[in-house]
This record gives structure tokens, sequence and C-alpha cells, in this order.
């Protein structure tokens, strides 16, 4: 018993040692994490506490206790923005996650090993554009009268050549169209990714599969897939806190619309902000979507625990 | 005679599937390239051949449209490499450094603090936007190109930190067990090789960094309201877009010089961000 308590006290001096020791190691963190506090950690803690408040543009802020939060569940405007978002970003976070895959499994099975790296800078090449480039392109793609799309799809007779279909300004036809926005959806770095894990497979399984006379499918299936795990969650969490939050649509093509049709709960948060300057109301709303965002991000990770354990 | 006969026609049925392979490969390359490609050709119309034939490539070639694009773009271009230029270095040093410290160096705390720095990257932009912008207002930095440096410095570093500790782990120890017995000290070592051994995995976080600078447009159009000070998608989508509202080819010009920056660095940096891409094993 007296052992032990000598021995605690001298582990106390012990770690201040150490601590001094190691004082170049938290000198040179010393930058970072000064920035982190003061510009990464306050912001959304002030956002958080500001969310029960009325927050202007100025600094003023009068508490309202839950106002903010009764206001946005009985805005119909918000409301709708849930499904929209659901009905454009599930579609949208799938084709993400799977077609890059392909488009990796694709380029893998090339055998000349010059046209692979070619195929690879091809894909990458999208990435000179500005992404806000590549979304006025496409705003002028679904052009209802000069757009590559009605172009094609005039030539090939499938529309009459003077009818006019209005892609982004008809409510039935704007979702679709934001989804098909972007086809076929391989530029990028995704597909490197998903080839730099291919290419990790130890030849050794990959031969064994071809002398045990597996075919191209089932290889797929039961080796790259179950190999890849790793690099289809990142995709599925990263791709899922993007999309929930992604409004590049909206600012710069829909504005929402055609009416209100395309309104997700960011573009709301960003409109209540900078445009009427309720920054307390905004917080809450950006408090309920960290919310949202957080469970999600939980429930995709909780499976692989599981299967650590 | 059986398992020749099967080889043969083994051999013959791979080439055969190698070409169909190129086929789809080169149909969707070209899916995504031509309206690329085709923006190219617009930016050179002037405006009848644009409403005539919009998506095929028509002569004369109108090279006008780049000078008319440049009085604008051009300012967008020097404001971005201004911000590029300062923060880029920046973000670099301060990633490395305090990758390098968390990946080889011992200290109380190590993993917690390693942890409360990566666990910023969870933090959705939605929780952060409003209070970083009302922080920023409050120290009187709107306007200032300090409120477009400072989040790129300290917001790259997070993502760079996480990308570059797991490679400097995986640098053998009998390097640095070598270099300590050699009398380099703890930075000597950081410096001599670390650095030379990561020149791929910095230039694509550089390239990361830089693509996402040229691709802002919220924050630097909601934090300057200076149009002088606009960097390249903020000047394009809050000013060049309406002003050349009606001639498209114009600005389809102006997307074309905002793109010449990014298709020099990719020309040149196309292989080091591949390898990088590559090495860093980018998973969950």
């Amino acid at each position: 018993m007296k052992k032990k308590e000598t021995r605690l006290t001298d582990q106390n001096p012990s770690l201040l040692r150490r601590i001094w020791k190691a004082r170049t190691a938290y000198l040179l963190l010393a930058p970072l994490l000064i920035g982190l506090l003061i510009f990464a950690y306050y912001p959304p803690l002030s956002g958080l506490y500001h969310s029960f408040f009325d927050w202007n543009v100025t600094g003023r802020a009068v508490f309202v206790g839950l106002d903010n939060f009764r206001e946005l569940f009985s805005d119909p405007v918000f409301l709708n923005s849930v499904p929209t978002l659901l009905k454009i970003g599930i579609p949208t976070l799938l084709i993400s996650v799977v077609v890059p895959l392909v488009m990796a499994e694709l380029i893998y099975a090339v055998k000349n090993s010059r046209l692979k790296y070619l195929y690879r800078v091809l894909v990458l090449l999208p990435m000179v554009a500005p992404g806000l480039i590549y979304t006025l392109l496409w705003e002028k793609i679904y052009d209802p009268q000069l757009g590559l799309l009605t172009q094609i799809l005039r030539a090939v007779g499938l529309v009459d050549p003077d009818q006019i279909i209005n892609w982004l300004g008809d409510a039935n036809l704007v979702i679709p169209a934001l989804i098909f926005k972007g086809f076929p959806w391989i530029g990028g770095t995704a597909v490197l990714i998903y080839m730099a894990g291919l290419m990790n497979i130890s030849t050794d399984v990959v031969e064994a599969t071809v002398l045990d006379g597996c075919s191209t499918w089932k290889r797929i299936w039961y080796i790259d897939i179950p190999q890849l795990t790793g690099q289809i969650k990142y995709f599925l969490v990263f791709g899922l806190i993007g999309v929930i939050q992604d409004y590049n649509n909206q600012l710069l093509i829909t504005e929402g619309g055609p009416g209100y049709t395309t309104y997700v709960p960011g573009y709301y948060m960003y409109v209540k902000a900078f445009t009427a300057g309720r920054m307390g109301y905004a917080s809450a709303v950006g408090f309920v979507m960290f919310i949202v965002i957080f469970a999600l991000t939980l429930l995709i990770m909780k499976p692989r625990k599981h299967a650590d354990d | 005679m059986g398992i020749a006969k099967q080889k043969h026609l083994r051999r013959m049925k791979r080439p055969l599937a190698q070409t169909v392979l190129h086929l789809v490969i080169l149909i969707l390359l070209i899916c995504l390239l031509y309206p690329l490609v085709m923006s190219v050709f617009i930016a050179l119309k002037n405006q009848e051949a644009y409403r005539s034939d919009p998506w095929v490539p028509t002569l004369p070639l109108w090279f006008s449209n780049f000078r008319t694009a440049f009085t604008l773009v051009g300012k967008y271009m020097r404001n971005t490499l201004l911000v590029a230029g300062i923060s880029i270095p920046l973000l670099l040093a301060v990633a490395s450094v305090s990758a390098f410290v968390f990946a080889r160096m011992k200290f109380p705390g190590r993993e917690f603090l390693y942890y409360a720095v990566i666990a910023l990257m969870m933090v959705p932009g939605v929780l952060t936007l409003i209070p970083q912008y009302m922080l920023y207002n409050q120290m009187g930095l709107l306007d200032t190109y300090a409120v477009l440096i400072v989040p790129i410095v300290l917001g790259g570093s997070v993502g760079g930190i996480f990308l570059l500790r797991s490679f400097f782990s995986g640098i053998p120890e009998s390097l640095f067990e070598a270099a300590s017995l050699d009398g380099c000290t703890v930075l000597q070592s950081y410096r001599y090789i670390c650095l030379p051994l990561s020149k791929a995995i910095l230039g694509t976080l550089a390239i990361q960094q830089i693509v996402g600078i040229w691709n802002d447009i919220v924050w630097p159009s909601i934090t300057i309201s200076d149009p002088d000070m606009w960097t390249i998608s903020a000047g394009l989508y809050r000013q060049f877009v309406n002003t050349y509202n009606n001639n498209t080819p114009v600005q389809f010009a102006g997307y074309m010089l905002a793109s010449a920056p990014l298709i020099l660095l990719f020309i040149f940096a196309n292989k080091y961000y591949i390898e990088g891409l590559t090495s860093a094993g980018i998973k969950l």
C-alpha cells in the first residue's frame, strides 16, 4: 500500500519531466493548435450556442430559447426541402460510389500498360476545369433550345424538331436532370483511388483465382469488393457528408426553383443567412443538419466496429 | 491435343475481350470528355455560329473572345494566384511539420492531440460556415486577403496531417536510426529524410488545395464584397457570368482562361498526383 503511494508521487514529476523533455514537439505543434482553437474549434461551438439566439450580422444576439427550432420545423419550405434532398442525394451518392468502381475495374482489366496509364490520365482530365465551370457547362447542355441533350435527342428522333424541353425549368424534370448532370460520372480522383486499392491486392491472390479457374465476375465479387471495403466506406461517408451539404447546383443554376422544387436544407440555410441576414436562425438549420450528418456517419461506421471486436 | 486446343481458344478469346473492353472504356471517355472539348470550340465561336451550331466545331475561330474575357478574368486570376501563392507554402509547412511530429516524435498526449485535430474533418461545413463568417466579421477581417488565406492554411492542414501522418509512419524506422547514429537531430531527420521522400505526396496535397481554392465559390463571395479582390470561381459567378449574360462564347473563353493554370498544373504534375494518390492508400 505504501509502496504504491510512493510510486504514484514518483509518476507525477516524471510526467512533467516527460512533457518538458518533449517541449520541441509541443513547440512545433503550437502554431497549428492555437490556430485550430480559434478558427476551427471556436466557430462550431459558437454556432451551436447562437442557434438559440436571434443573431444578426452586426453580432447583436438576443436569447430566444427554442423559437428558431420551432419556426424551422413549421416552415413548409424547410420541411419540403428534406424529401427533395433524399430524391437528389440518394441516387447521386450511389452513383458516385458505384460507377467509379466499375470504371476502375474496367481500366484494371486492360492488359496494355501504356493505354492503362493513358486512361487513368484521361479520367483525371476533367479536374482541369474548375467545378463551377462544369456546372455552368451542364447548364448549357440542358439549354431548352441549343442544349446538347436536346440536340442529341432530336438527332435520334426521340424529340420532335420543334419540341422544346425545359430540363431545368420543368418541376417534373429538374430533379432527374440534376441527378443526370455529370454523366458518365467517371471523372475525378475516385477511379484512381479504387485502382490504387485494386493494385494493392497481392498478385498471389489474383493468380490463385486464375489457377482455380475463377471467373472475373467471381473474383470481383469475392476478392476485389471485400478488399475495397475501406475505399467504399470512405466514399460513402465523405460522399454522404458532401451530398447532404451540397447546394452548388441551387446556387449556380436553379436558385431552388422552379418554385421551391429544388430547395435543399443547405441552400435554405444559405439563403436565410446571407440573403435574410438571420444568422441565429441559419445556425439552427446548421445545428439540425449537423445532428443528422453525425448520426448517419455513426450508423455507417458502426458495422465495422462489430466486425473488429 | 484437347488442352492445346483449349489454350488456343482461350488465346483467341482474350484479344476479343480486350477489344470490347477498350471500346467500352473509349465510349465512356468520349461521353466524359466531349462536352469539355466542345467548350473549347464554343469559346472560339462568334454568337451567330453558337446559335446555329453550338456543339460542333465551326470556322472561323474567333480568338478575340479571349481578349474580351481577359479584362475581368485576368483580375480574378491574379487574386487567386496571390491567395494560392501565400497559403499553399504555409499550408505545406504547417501540415508536414505537424504530421512529422505526430508520426515520429513521442510525447504525452500525442494520440489525444492527433485525434483532436483529425476530429475536425468530421465537423461539417454547414455547422461552421455562419459562425466562421461572424468570427472573421467581428475580427474586422472581411474584405482582406487574410479571410481567404487563414481557412485554407488551417483547414487544409487538418486533411493534410491525416494524409501525411500515415505516410511518414510508413517510412522504415531503420532510416531514422541510421540518421540519429550519424548525429542527426530530430529536425534534421525531418528535413533530410521525410521531406525528400514525400515530394509526391506533398505535391498531391498542394494540387488538391489549389484545385480547392480554384473551386471555392461560397466563401470568397460572402466574405469579399470588393469585386477587385474576388478569386476565380467567385468572380466568375458573381460578376463575369452576369456581365456576359448574352454572350455564351465569351463566357466560355473566360472559363478556358480560368482553367489554363490548372491545365498547366495538370500537365506538369499529373504523374506526381497519380503517384501520390496511389501511394496514400485512401480508405476508412
